[in-house]
């Protein structure tokens, strides 16, 4: 036997694991992972935006609700002011009639 | 069934305590045929609101302000038309129906080439809950009804101010001497 196919020989040999070897393999496979960083940051990154989307809606909500009514306010008081304006332009044109008969 | 029934009795209950309000709908017909339409409907919501937005530094506006705070709503239809005969007496019947309630009592009325009233609803002798004008000319034709109690001398000092006629404050306590005679 040369001593290449020796060296071969002992390199390929079976060796028996350690005691330990099963024990230390399922400790391993149960084992938690640990989050990444960048992982960690993403998701903090994601409800910040989630966060900021809510409140932009619940401001352009806001906004548009003051808008609508502010609008029909200013509608509202433009009737209104029309509306006294042609009671009082009615009652004086009678208040003149009655005069007128007097 | 019975949450139904308790509404239709708050409704009743509501229509007796505050009057019956009038309706001008029936006068709607009328737009087709007018040349220039006006409708104002303002509930006590709208009411309300359109005060929030009248200035109060606007001596006119804050007299408004002051005049529609406890009215429950205010209504008007005025129609112009190109044309005499565009409308018919007898369309404002349904109005004038529902100011045949006793609670209305007409302090103006003028009959000529206009035709003209004023009508005021009395709860008590000393509160009047509701006005309505009618004024019927050969090209127009305008309805004001005020729902609620209406403050006579708010609506005489708005008199000056929107033409409106300053003695009208005392021609209801003159009718009310002339029941209490």
């Amino acid at each position: 036997m040369t001593d290449f196919e020796d060296q071969l020989r002992r390199a390929l040999e079976r060796k028996e694991p350690s005691a330990d070897f099963a024990a230390r393999v399922m400790a391993r496979a149960t084992q938690k992972k640990r989050p990444l960083a960048w992982v960690q940051w993403q998701s903090w990154a994601a409800a910040g935006i989630a966060a900021s989307l809510c409140l932009g809606a619940l401001g352009l909500e806001v906004e548009h609700r003051h808008t609508v009514e502010l609008r029909q306010g200013q509608a509202a008081r433009a009737q209104l002011i029309q509306a006294m304006e042609i009671t009082s332009k009615k009652l004086h044109q009678i208040h003149k009639r009655v005069q007128g008969t007097l | 069934m019975r949450n139904r029934r308790i509404i239709f009795l708050l409704g009743l209950a509501q229509a007796v305590v505050c009057g019956q309000s009038v309706k001008l709908d029936a006068l709607d017909k009328l737009a087709d045929k007018a040349s220039e339409t006006v409708t104002v409907s303002l509930d006590a919501n709208l009411l309300k609101m359109a005060s929030r937005f009248l200035s109060k530094d606007d001596p006119d506006q804050a007299q408004i302000q002051k005049l529609v705070a406890g009215l429950r709503g205010v209504y008007v239809r005025n129609f112009e038309f190109d044309k005499p005969g565009q409308y018919q007496a007898s369309d404002l019947d349904p109005i004038r129906n529902q100011l045949k309630d006793p609670k209305w009592k007409k302090i103006v009325q003028v009959r000529g080439r206009d035709h003209a009233d004023v009508l005021l609803r009395q709860e008590d002798e000393h509160t009047i809950s509701g006005l309505a004008v009618i004024v019927a000319e050969p090209t127009e034709l305008t309805v004001v009804y005020i729902d609620g109690p209406i403050d006579v001398d708010g609506l005489s000092k708005l008199a000056g101010n929107f033409g409106i006629p300053e003695d009208i404050g005392t021609k209801v306590e003159k009718e009310k001497e002339k029941k209490a005679k």
